[in-house]
């Protein structure tokens, strides 16, 4: 209301409830990603929690012991995350020092035509679904191998194989993250080094390298990441068999560690155990999610760290 | 090897031999060096097909500080970097002529320009410190150069350079902390250091006090006094002033403007800086300097 | 350089021709980093290329094959001339009537009761069995299936009658290179007695084209030698759609509220360390989130049970819906972060200007902001589902069914996908599965390249569109 012969205020905030409307499922949209989270760990909790509650398993046994035997009762992590462990760690041996090497090149070396040709081949790759990824570990991988090192050593389902086709999934992963971290280091760095007098591969490994370290670790990491949760490789070419081992008395090289026998990793145990016949209530339904919880938590951790890394790496500049 | 016999030419002997077309003198009346660490001669630099600077022709006077000024776009840095090749980094540029170090052209198909850039040292626009600690930005490049001293000798090469950039004092203290723990001025005196570090004979400087304060600027400026004893100083500015505090002589460069409305640099007047600055020989350097254009 | 240099000044440094010496050393040096380098570049063009040469050469060759009647045997029977008409030409109820002929009853039924063959009468089954099954609890899939057709009927004929075994297979590559190579090896195999139970005579080799246009239209069966894609392919089309509908909406809703609205709050920051974190988590945990939610806490919703009175169009959450959701849930991270990269790209001054014009924020966004950063958001939309379709591991814990040979007829359907199919078929230890695996594999590579170049071709268009 207003009195007579004044001006109502032009400026006044006229309530806009289509905004109100469009703002508030904008800001569901964006909240439903914490739902998200809430769900994994919810349920991953709960049905972990269940795991634990039933008699025949403690927390502390499936921390510390080193047999995952679920029809004899024995539900230690170790030889999954052992599994796990093996194949990421070999998939890292392979990739990092081709992907560093290769991003180096990109950056430092190859003309825009090279680049241009080279940048998509390592974009389809990463396209690559990671089931025709096993298809190939299974079929091509594996009889090389066996050819290679003989067919008494390598067994037909391997580490090894999951391991090096791992490897070859993320290693455009690297060389991506890595080159974009070489680029970012800015061109005066480089002009001062040659100014100086020096040669190119000085520029590159001793100047550009050192300074995108840690982008480049970051890299690393996410990479290391994404091989620990890879699942259909690892299902197809490593085999459903825990390397169930008692430390101090099973061979280190020969039987712990030796990457030509088969070994379950934490993901295929989920992937198999589920495709299998599985009731809701059985220990079998809830063990899975207490590997997943695990699996949840090393990648959490990786990714974490990851982005430390590129805190650090975004100050260097400064 | 033979070693050329070490000539002298005057300025006006090198205009007439390299003259070939009816282009506008350069007016070179009485500069005449009479020891030149290094001169142009007939120089033009494009960059694919576009010809950015023709006809240099320059000398460079050893234990002197010369200057290159000019409106923007006319080719004053472009013709510092044939000094040290840096021009070669550059995919699309193109130097046509002859540069001389010592009377040995460094555009000869035998030189490695890494050689090249051992002797003529460069300091930037822009402070760029290696992201190292303070001491490691000076030694890294008397190491890539071969420096054969142990620990001991080193820790003498960085005091010597950081001194001679008059740093030393500010930072003898924490040699071990990064460089870009330092002010913008101290960086870029950081920069002279490293610059003079593997012992160059000259020292090209590209606006070095454009980025920063005028009492950074002043710094430096005195700075460069003290460094001619030792090593001859290019620079190129533009700020009049300062080629006028600082300079013993002074290239002016100007653009000129095709039909196709390219603009390409040239040399209009090389001259002793009082001269240059007081009574110049060339409009173009007049107008230039009263203010008229650029 | 010049010897006629003045002297250097410390001699601490080498001299030149030391130094000429270090030079060289370093300059050999740095050659072969450089082919090094190069060298682990191509490892990746390297491995590509393997992969495609192992899938190609799977795909494509000489088989040696067995059939338990020959098609043309089985034409001439039905009263045509095989020369003139191929098995694919009879018409349905010819090819009824060879199966009522050949098939026992009893399996004739159960055929029926999985897909009836007729909408209007039964076959196999007595009317009043058929209507008592279909009234009861457990009703067969054949009650609310659609009726078989032609493609469906021919690949059960091939699989009852023809039943065409594949003995042995010969890869591409030596295929073309060493034709006599793969007799030579079947001859020693018969000797060896390799093929027990196998008359020689009866041993046909003929070139097999294991990707082929039939590949796509055949469903799934549980003979290799006629196994199709189609069941397969559908599954995945429907899983795409649920995908799309659900995360690009949602998501891009989601990066317009943190890029244009959202104003920085310890919540607001929160949401987007969780988008990061989300986007960096496993797929499998996806596919634990859907089996334990979607398929077993919401099961009424996702069997439909809450949609009709009567019974529920699935008996249990596994459907394509619980499915298409899980998959919305994995992707949307990653399409909530590239849109926001498409909307930060827009610069502000496009947004000062409308608001400065009196403009509200949603009409600011929707007519200025949008359709700039459209491209962008576009790609990368079209980028996110091309990875889920490759997704194979939520769906194992979504239960994507083991065998299903029926085509999914809405959200509510059991199904299976393509990288499901290439999984389970790449598990079996036969060859032949090898061989429909790469074929697959085939497939779905050539289907992810088309929606790659598409995406491409459509951000180039939407640019050319954007430019006034």
């Amino acid at each position: 209301m207003h009195i007579e012969g004044t001006v109502p205020n032009p400026f006044r905030r006229r309530p806009r409830p289509g905004e109100l409307a469009i703002r508030g499922f904008l800001f569901i949209c964006g909240a439903l990603s914490i739902a998200t989270t809430i769900g994994i760990l919810y349920e991953l909790g709960k049905e972990s929690y269940l795991f634990f509650a039933d008699e025949r398993v403690s927390v502390l046994d499936f921390l510390t012991t080193t047999v995952w035997q679920p029809q004899a009762g024995r539900f230690g992590i170790w030889p999954l995350v052992l599994g796990t462990l093996m194949i990421s760690v070999m998939a890292m041996l392979v990739a990092g020092p081709l992907g560093l090497l290769s991003a180096i090149y990109l950056s430092e070396y190859a003309s825009p035509r090279v680049r241009g040709f080279f940048k998509p081949v390592l974009e389809v790759l990463v396209g690559v679904p990671t089931v025709v990824y096993g298809f190939f570990a299974l079929t091509f991988m594996t009889p090389l191998l066996r050819s290679v090192f003989g067919a008494n050593v390598v067994g037909f389902f391997n580490v090894a194989s999951a391991g090096i086709v791992v490897g070859i999934l993320i290693l455009p992963l690297i060389s991506s993250l890595a080159e974009d971290a070489l680029s970012a280091v800015p061109d005066s760095l480089r002009q001062g080094a040659y100014a100086l007098g020096a040669s190119k591969l000085d520029v590159s490994l001793r100047i550009v390298l050192p300074a995108a370290l840690s982008g480049i670790a970051a890299g690393f990491v996410v990479a290391m990441s994404r091989a620990v949760g890879e699942t259909m490789v690892v299902t197809l070419a490593a085999g459903a068999a825990p390397r169930n081992f008692v430390l101090g008395q099973d061979p280190l090289f020969s039987y712990v560690l030796n990457p030509f026998q088969s070994a379950q990793a934490m993901t295929g145990y989920i992937a198999i155990t589920a495709s299998g016949d599985l009731s809701y209530n059985s220990i079998d339904y809830n063990s899975i999610f207490a590997v997943g919880l695990a699996l949840f938590f090393m990648t959490l951790g990786l990714n974490w760290l990851s982005r430390r890394f590129v805190r650090r790496y975004r100050q260097e500049y400064e | 090897m033979v070693n050329p016999p070490f000539t002298r030419h005057t300025t006006e002997e090198t205009m007439n031999e390299s003259r070939t077309d009816t282009a506008p003198l350069v007016s070179t009346a009485a500069a005449e060096v009479v020891d030149a660490v290094m001169r142009i001669e007939d120089v033009d630099v494009y960059y694919g097909d576009f010809l950015a600077v023709k006809d240099v022709d320059l000398q460079f006077a050893r234990h002197e500080i010369t200057a290159l000024i000019g409106p923007s776009g006319c080719g004053k840095s472009t013709v510092m970097r044939c000094l040290n090749r840096m021009n070669d980094l550059i995919p699309s540029a193109r130097v046509e002529g002859k540069v001389y170090f010592n009377d040995r052209n460094i555009y000869d198909p035998d030189v490695d320009p890494v050689e090249v850039r051992r002797r003529v040292g460069m300091v930037f626009q822009r402070p760029n410190p290696f992201p190292k600690s303070i001491y490691e930005n000076v030694a890294w490049g008397a190491r890539i150069n071969g420096f054969k001293g142990k620990r001991g000798e080193m820790d003498d090469l960085v005091e010597r350079a950081l001194t001679q950039a008059a740093l030393w004092d500010e930072v003898k203290d924490k040699l071990h902390e990064s460089g870009y723990s330092l002010s913008g001025g101290q960086q870029q005196r950081l920069c002279i250091a490293r610059a003079l570090a593997p012992d160059p004979e000259v020292l090209l400087m590209d606006e070095p006090a454009s980025a920063l304060d005028p009492i950074a600027t002043l710094r430096i400026e005195e700075l460069m006094l003290t460094l001619k004893e030792q090593y001859t100083i290019i620079i190129v500015t533009h700020n009049m002033q300062q080629a006028g505090r600082v300079s013993d002589r002074t290239a002016f460069f100007s653009v000129d403007v095709d039909e196709r409305g390219q603009r390409t640099g040239k040399l209009v007047e090389f001259d002793f800086t009082d001269k240059l600055f007081t009574s110049p020989s060339e409009k173009e350097t007049e107008d230039y300097i009263t203010g008229r254009f650029g | 350089m010049s010897v006629d240099a003045p002297p250097r000044r410390d001699e601490r440094f080498p001299t030149d021709v030391e130094y000429r010496d270090l030079l060289d050393r370093r300059t050999r040096r740095a050659r072969v980093f450089q082919v090094v380098s190069l060298l682990a570049l191509t490892t990746g063009v390297v491995a590509l290329a393997t992969l495609i040469y192992t899938i190609v050469n799977d795909s494509f060759g000489w088989v040696a094959v067995v059939n338990a009647r020959e098609p043309e045997e089985v034409v001439e029977d039905l009263g045509f001339d095989p020369a003139e008409v191929s098995l694919a030409d009879i018409p349905y109820d010819d090819l009824v009537g060879l199966l009522q002929a050949t098939v026992p009853t009893g399996v004739g039924r159960r055929l029926e009761r999985e897909q009836r063959f007729y909408e209007d009468r039964l076959v196999f089954e007595a009317t009043a069995t058929w209507d008592a099954l279909c009234a009861s609890e457990g009703a067969p899939l054949g009650c609310t299936a659609p009726p078989r057709d032609h493609a469906n009927l021919l690949a059960l004929i091939q699989e009852r009658v023809i039943v065409p075994d594949v003995i042995a297979s010969y890869e591409l590559v030596p295929s073309l290179l060493d034709p006599d190579g793969f007799t030579r090896r079947l001859e020693e195999g018969f000797a060896a007695g390799r093929f027990p139970d196998v008359d020689i005579d009866r041993v046909r080799i003929e070139w097999r084209n294991w990707f082929n246009p039939t590949f796509l239209r055949t469903p799934a069966s549980s003979i290799p030698e006629i196994a199709g894609i189609r069941t397969a392919v559908l599954g995945s089309a429907w899983l795409v759609l649920i995908t799309i509908g659900f995360a690009v909406p949602v998501g891009v809703g989601a990066a317009i509220y943190l890029v244009e609205y959202a104003k920085p709050s310890r919540l607001n920051s929160f949401i987007q360390t969780n988008i990061y974190n989300l986007a960096g988590v496993p797929s499998i945990v996806y596919g634990m989130l859907g089996l334990a939610i979607l398929v077993r806490a919401l099961e009424p919703v996702t069997s439909g049970a809450i949609f009709t009175a009567g019974p529920a169009p699935s008996d249990n959450g596994r459907t394509i819906l619980s499915a298409g959701i899980t998959l919305g849930l994995l992707t949307l991270p990653v399409v909530i972060i590239s849109a926001q990269e498409a909307l930060t790209a827009v610069p502000n001054s496009l947004r000062n200007a409308a608001l400065g014009l009196g403009a509200t924020r949603w009409q600011m966004v929707r007519s200025h902001v949008l359709p700039v950063a459209m491209p962008g958001i576009l790609t990368g939309s079209i980028l996110a589902v091309a990875r889920a379709i490759g997704e194979t591991a939520p769906l194992i814990l979504v239960g994507a069914a083991s065998f299903i040979t029926v085509d999914p007829t809405g959200p509510f359907s059991k199904f299976t996908a393509l990288p499901i199919q290439i999984f389970q078929w790449t598990s079996y230890p036969q060859e032949e599965f090898r061989n429909i695996a790469a074929a697959a594999s085939l497939a779905l590579l050539i289907l992810l390249l088309l929606l790659n170049a598409g995406a491409v071709i459509l951000r180039n268009r939407y640019i050319r569109k954007a430019r006034w």
